[in-house]
């Protein structure tokens, strides 16, 4: 039978965020598949050139709302790199805490969100009950829920009082059993189980060539987190353990990424109890000198780095960011075909696109057959 | 045959319990210490260096001369309450409070302007 | 060390193509090989050092050349490895690595549509971020570009 195209996007239930992929389709098998990106390009590198780091700081958190602490540090520390600077131990444990926070909040949105995608809304509404409360706890530490301005170049911007290191280690104990509970729900559940086992395999070589990154490659069996083969901040000595899975298909990158947040609720624990007293920010030259800067840190999607050239004034000369779900795109692809069309919803997710941070991405397959558009409706039938 | 379904006990435990929902604004939550909110600026402090305007990320001050001195004057429209301006500036002139119900019928009140200033 | 092993194998490989070679600190290994000389030195690491991550490729105009960076993470020694190399204004065309390292397939559309580098062998060079109507030769991340009054 001739293959025909599907064409899913931009604007879609399905997807979270728009980007563009047209599908080549045999019956209900996906063969092919070509990505359409850039939907919310806003070219912020070439706004980076124009602006000196302190006003572009908060050019660069605003890359992505949910992963924000962590396009701030990686901009942060990469200029650290160039100008020389080293920020005190207590705002390096700080930086840890901001960075953990984000993360289980990052997770706990997509494991919502995966939920809402396979059709479990009860998963999804008492999962972001709980995400709440860290939410609460990330307005106290740093004023503001989503872009939290936290660090700045020479440390970070406000000190943390016992009080709320305190409720930090309460709230956080109570979520930990949560988490445990949801971890039960998403290994044993039989519906979740009979849509995610065996969907969107990625085999450990395929994951390597293809260089994916993040909870996508590590539920493949590649063993590789910034944190443990490039430690950044205070995570030397913080004992961190890796987390990875062998099946790489679906589940093993959900169950990934819950594993994960119980292993973040922990590094928080840890980094309170061991945190040094001190100061928290060190004053740090305006110029950037000549020279390069590199800084790479995990965040909640995977590696994320940040290139800087400098040219010996205020502005740099070239920034270059290079965001996680890019990189995953080329292995999202492979993970597509020879699939069904109902998989694809739980394949996409599974990676946690976030197409902000991209520039849009789309996905095409092409062949000779027929274009055809499905209506929005039968695709929701279908799921 | 599926078996019972996972989240049964959360389900109607949760049958029997009030909502979440906070009834504002009838119900008001008090935002935490340190929020970001509308600026406080202390005018006598001001020594109208102009480092706050620079610094700005947004565009969003803009110094104006009031009586022979040069002041701030901060559009909240353009603001995005990262309060850099706070600190840069080498008196600590601008601090936060608490207000963030800034939503109003002109855009002349979403100004911060000095105590003489007219426009 | 491991970064001066990285030196001295690369070293051995290439001769003369390696322009010049620095330990920049620990962990950092900076590389210049002369246009054409990278695909044999990203071979000569593959094999050397087992499994290769790419980081990113970074594309810069530095006025008076190009200037392309190959982001490199050797996974057992645990070095960075930033290779670079140079190419003219006028003529900025360069072997693809596709075949060497297949994700590096959507770093390399976003060098040729940013900054006009044309992969030779690339399966699929065409944009990836900007849209349909924006006109053809216009480079947006190049110094001597004016932006006002493009769209």
């Amino acid at each position: 039978m001739s293959a025909i195209d599907l064409v899913i996007g931009p604007q879609h239930p399905a997807l979270h965020e728009p980007e563009r992929f047209v599908f080549k389709v045999e019956g209900e098998t996906v063969v092919d598949v070509e990505p359409r990106i850039g939907y919310v390009h806003r070219g912020i590198e070439k706004a980076l050139e124009n602006r000196d780091y302190v006003t572009g700081l908060y050019l660069a958190e605003r890359v992505c709302g949910i992963c924000n602490v962590a396009h701030s540090l990686c901009f942060v520390q990469a200029m650290e790199d160039i100008c020389g600077i080293e920020p005190p131990e207590r705002a390096k444990y700080l930086r840890v805490v901001a960075h953990e926070l984000n993360r289980i909040h990052s997770h706990l949105l997509l494991l919502g969100v995966a939920g809402e995608l396979l059709g479990f809304m009860t998963l999804f509404m008492l999962i972001w009950r709980d995400r709440e409360d860290v939410m609460d706890l990330i307005e106290r530490l740093t004023g503001n829920r989503v872009n939290s301005a936290f660090n700045v170049v020479g440390g970070v911007r406000r000190d943390l009082d016992p009080k709320l290191a305190e409720d930090l280690k309460k709230v956080l104990e109570r979520l930990k059993a949560k988490v445990k509970r949801y971890r039960e729900v998403f290994a044993e559940d039989p519906t979740i189980r009979a849509r995610t086992v065996g969907v969107g395999l990625l085999s450990r070589s395929r994951a390597i060539d293809l260089c994916a990154v993040g909870p996508t490659c590590r539920a493949s069996g590649v063993k590789a987190d910034v944190r443990e083969y490039r430690p950044y901040a205070a995570y030397e000595d913080l004992d961190f353990k890796l987390v990875w899975y062998e099946e790489g298909d679906v589940w093993a990158r959900l169950m990934a990424r819950v594993d994960e947040t119980i292993e973040a609720i922990e590094l928080v624990e840890r980094a309170l109890e061991k945190m040094p007293s001190g100061p928290v920010r060190v004053k740090a030259p305006r110029t950037i000198p000549r020279g390069e800067g590199f800084s790479v840190v995990e965040a909640p999607r995977g590696d994320l780095n940040y290139h800087v050239y400098g040219k010996g004034d205020v502005k740099p000369d070239r920034v270059k960011i290079r965001t996680p779900t890019y990189a995953n795109i080329p292995a999202v692809c492979e993970m597509f075909k020879g699939g069904y069309i109902a998989d694809i919803p739980a394949t996409l997710v599974s990676i946690d696109p976030c197409f902000a941070c991209t520039d849009r991405v789309t996905l095409v397959d092409m062949e000779k057959g027929t274009r055809r558009t499905v209506s929005v409706t039968e695709l929701l039938r279908r799921r | 045959m599926v078996g019972l379904p996972s989240m049964l006990k959360e389900v109607l435990s949760n049958v029997f319990k009030r909502p979440f929902t906070v009834k504002y604004p009838y119900q008001r939550l008090e935002p935490p210490d340190g929020f970001r909110g509308r600026h406080a600026v202390d005018w006598s402090k001001c020594i109208g260096c102009g480092v706050c305007a620079r610094d700005c990320p947004a565009f969003a001050i803009e110094l104006v001369e009031v009586e022979g001195r040069r002041y701030p004057l901060i559009d909240l429209a353009k603001c995005i309450f990262c309060y850099q301006c706070a600190d840069s500036c080498p008196r600590g002139a601008i601090t936060p409070t608490k207000v963030f119900e800034l939503a109003t019928w002109r855009k002349e009140d979403l100004l911060v302007k000095p105590e003489k200033y007219e426009a | 060390m491991k970064e001066e092993e990285v030196v001295e194998a690369l070293k051995g490989v290439l001769g003369p193509s390696l322009v010049e070679s620095s330990v920049v600190k620990s962990g950092r290994v900076r590389l210049v090989v002369e246009p054409g000389a990278h695909r044999r030195a990203i071979e000569a690491l593959k094999s050397k050092f087992g499994e290769v991550h790419l980081f990113s490729i970074v594309g810069a105009d530095l006025r008076d050349r190009l200037e392309l960076t190959y982001n490199l993470w050797l996974y057992e020694p645990k070095v960075h490895v930033m290779l670079k190399t140079s190419l003219p204004l006028d003529q900025a065309e360069v072997e693809t690595v596709t075949d060497l390292i297949p994700g590096s397939i959507l770093y390399e559309r976003e060098v040729y549509e940013m900054l006009g580098v044309r992969f030779r062998g690339h399966p699929n060079l065409k944009r990836l971020f900007l849209p349909e109507d924006w006109p053809e030769g216009v480079y947006p991340l190049r110094k001597d570009i004016k932006l006002e009054g493009v769209l």
